[in-house]
């Protein structure tokens, strides 16, 4: 039996669903100029850029959105599975702050950052993907301050287009910069039907709460639908903040904006994948700021996933992240908490993992510690597993030692001999039954040297796992794409030619 | 002052009772109270403790704006009989307040315009997504002391900046102030586009728009204050 928490009873999802339509008619969903006239040639009323979206439009949307669908890696194998109770990890996105490890200071993000990041990310394999993890402030200035949303999206994923293997998630901050983003995509995969075929990637969009389909929120989830790439709907009620104070008010919200914005994605794109994702959050009544830590945070995104699932559809939840600054205690047991509640939600991508400061900082050693909560969330995940029928030494076989037990046939070989550590058994199972953790994990005795703590571990840990880093080969016709599609776009810009030549050899430059 | 009158005033702020406060206002207006004793001994005198309150974490954003609802429905009676004896409140300064262009997030920008107007600062707010133009031509409009542009986003945090260019070439600073605050705004940020302030959250930008001012906002006295944390 494989463990799982729920937090919803079968009437409250029924009422949360219930709800959440009555939100789409009255009040209704604020949306972008893009997605009037589609609403509207559905048969939608829309006053004011205010949609009333019906019920049985949104049920029928529901049914044409797939179930589940596969994020592919550049081998072009199925690595992330969007769909059942399968769960996934990957690190926190688009964070602007570093936490310098030396001196426990925040500082502005850079590009060797995201190369840091990103090998560490690409050697764990606790994370089935990789994500626009920070913003590259080194890329961004020299681009002045006219742009640097639509082209910095662009360049973190060349970035980690040029250093991992791996599935990535990510997401455009502006209108503009999407296509640019997917035109890379296409040319990693082949081609724009190949990209569609076997994605490589997903990409968050998020509405504003509360019931708010902004103007690039609108155009970005038409154009993913259009384009056939995976759709992410990132919706945040901060729970009394923007959204009801009560769980289940934000729980219901978040249905809302979600059902609106499948139905928005659906229209424009049937049959596009789209995940019912989330980052909520309770809204902190002392600093107005998410808890990203808090409990309750982890409840709403568990209960948020347990109505996407109701619904049939691909979850995602915001976990892993902690509010603390620094990788200490606080971190270490929010992170560790929210890690293990989404991998017992069975949420289907869980972003977050790195993040410090309610998502303001990212810390490649957290990363690394992170990523021993996350084995340790698999492995209670999994649950007890009756294994006597796995391994049968020979000695068992021929004595005929009787199948099916659970300690009497290991007994009937050793007797009281105690003898444990000899049996074939148990070689041949320990690894299946214990996760086994990196060095970061201390349970050693104490010996003569000074007990170090898990930060000094993480970090010799992450510069093990940088040496180990091989950076993937690209063929040098996808390279000489990925440059014109980045010369082009940071053309459009306004950025001067020469300042992107030198971002782009800055990033190809690193390792 | 020992007018039993001002220690209700001053409960119903710290309650976050408006209907109460108009209430009182009006009896106060009744009876001939000098309303601005009736603001500075009564009224701010609960708000000044709110804010207190709320810095010292025992009272919570929903008391605080609670608290200013009520401040701003006192104020709203008693500030046309101010008008009428030209005996407004001193330190008051005009704020114009906006997000920045792009940025459609504005619980931060709204939480300050509530603290700052019931602390006795004109509001002017320009709502959501706010271009530099619109900036200059209402402070211009209303000869504002200080700017407020509000960022959550990094990629909106540059239009702080095109304000602050904006009225440098306008012409109007450094008469005018400009401040700025969000969620992924620091000081040091503060510091890189010339900003004439920062604060974390919207107490301190109480804090930081009195001082701009040069002066404090209907003055009360720590006697005052004690008297509050009696009632409280």
């Amino acid at each position: 039996m494989r463990p799982r928490i729920q937090l919803l009873s079968p009437e409250l999802i029924g009422r949360i669903v219930r709800e959440a339509f009555e939100l789409l008619m009255n009040p209704g969903v604020r949306v972008g100029s893009a997605a009037v006239e589609l609403l509207q040639s559905a048969g939608v009323e829309v006053n004011d850029r205010v949609a009333h979206i019906p019920e049985s439009l949104v049920q029928q949307c529901l049914a044409s959105a797939p179930r589940d669908f596969y994020l592919y890696n550049r081998r072009g194998e199925k690595a992330v599975h969007y769909g059942g109770d399968d769960v996934h990890f990957d690190p926190g996105s688009c964070c602007v702050q570093m936490l310098d490890p030396n001196t426990l200071e925040a500082r502005p993000s850079e590009t060797r950052d995201l190369v840091r990041i990103v090998q560490v990310t690409e050697t764990l394999p606790q994370f089935a993907a990789q994500s626009t993890a920070v913003v590259c402030s080194d890329a961004v200035a020299s681009n002045g301050n006219q742009t640097p949303g639509a082209i910095g999206d662009l360049y973190r994923l060349f970035v980690v287009l040029q250093h991992s293997d791996k599935p990535v998630v990510t997401g455009s901050s502006s209108a503009a910069g999407l296509q640019g983003m997917i035109d890379l995509l296409a040319a990693d995969s082949g081609s724009p039907d190949k990209l569609r075929q076997q994605p490589r990637a997903v990409f968050d969009v998020c509405p504003s709460p509360p019931l708010n389909w902004s103007e690039f929120g609108s155009h970005n989830l038409l154009d993913l639908a259009r384009a056939g790439v995976p759709a992410e709907i990132v919706s945040m009620p901060l729970a009394g903040g923007t959204a009801p104070v009560t769980l289940a008010g934000s729980v219901t919200q978040h249905a809302a904006e979600t059902l609106a914005g499948i139905a928005l994605h659906q229209l424009a794109g049937p049959g596009s994948p789209v995940v019912w994702g989330g980052a909520p959050a309770i809204f902190d009544m002392r600093t107005g700021g998410a808890p990203m830590g808090a409990v309750e945070t982890a409840m709403l995104n568990m209960a948020c996933a347990e109505v996407g699932k109701h619904l049939g559809l691909p979850t995602h939840g915001y976990l892993v992240a902690t509010d603390s600054k620094l990788v200490d205690a606080q971190a270490g047991a929010e992170s560790a908490r929210s890690a293990t509640l989404g991998a017992l939600a069975g949420i289907n991508m869980i972003s977050g993992a790195g993040m410090l400061e309610s998502l303001a900082c990212f810390s490649v050693e957290k990363l690394v510690i992170d990523a021993e909560s996350i084995a340790s969330a698999y492995r209670l995940a999994r649950g007890i597993e009756v294994r006597s029928d796995e391994v049968r030494s020979d000695k068992a076989r021929s004595e005929k030692v009787p199948r099916e037990t659970l300690a009497t046939a290991m007994f009937a070989q050793i007797g009281l001999s105690g003898e444990f550590l000899k049996l074939k058994e148990t070689r041949a199972l320990f690894r299946q039954e214990q996760h086994l953790p990196s060095p970061i994990i201390d349970r050693s005795a104490r010996g003569s040297e000074p007990a170090s703590d898990v930060f000094t571990r993480a970090r010799t840990r992450v510069d093990e796992l940088v040496s180990k880093y091989r950076k993937p080969s690209l063929p040098e016709d996808v390279l000489r794409k990925f440059q014109a599609i980045v010369d082009r776009e940071a053309d459009r810009a306004g950025v001067e030619g020469t300042e992107s030549g030198n971002d782009v050899g800055a990033a190809q430059a690193t390792k | 002052m020992s007018d039993p009158l001002f220690g209700a005033m001053l409960q119903s702020v710290i309650d976050g009772a408006p209907d109460k406060a108009a209430e009182l206002a009006q009896q106060a207006l009744a009876k001939g109270v000098d309303p601005l004793e009736a603001v500075n001994l009564g009224f701010a005198v609960g708000i000044t403790f709110a804010g207190e309150q709320f810095g010292c974490g025992e009272m919570f954003l929903p008391d605080l704006l609670a608290s200013a609802e009520a401040m701003k429905a006192a104020l709203k009676i008693l500030e046309p009989e101010m008008l009428k004896r030209g005996s407004e409140r001193k330190g008051r300064g005009k704020i114009v307040l906006g997000t920045a262009r792009g940025d459609i997030h504005d619980i931060g920008k709204n939480l300050v315009a509530t603290i700052l107007s019931a602390s006795g600062f004109q509001i002017f707010d320009l709502g959501t997504s706010v271009t530099p133009e619109q900036f200059v031509a209402k402070a211009k409009e209303v000869d504002a002391d200080i700017v407020g542009v509000s960022a959550l986003l990094t990629t909106t945090m540059a239009g702080q900046k095109a304000v602050i260019e904006a009225l440098d070439r306008s012409g109007l600073r450094p008469r005018v102030k400009a401040i700025i605050g969000g969620a992924a705004v620091t000081s040091k940020w503060a510091a890189e586009i010339g900003a004439d302030g920062y604060s974390r959250n919207a107490i301190d930008a109480l804090e930081l728009a009195k001082n701009l001012m040069g002066k404090v906002v209907g003055k009360v006295t720590r006697k005052d204050m004690n008297k509050g944390t009696a009632l409280a």
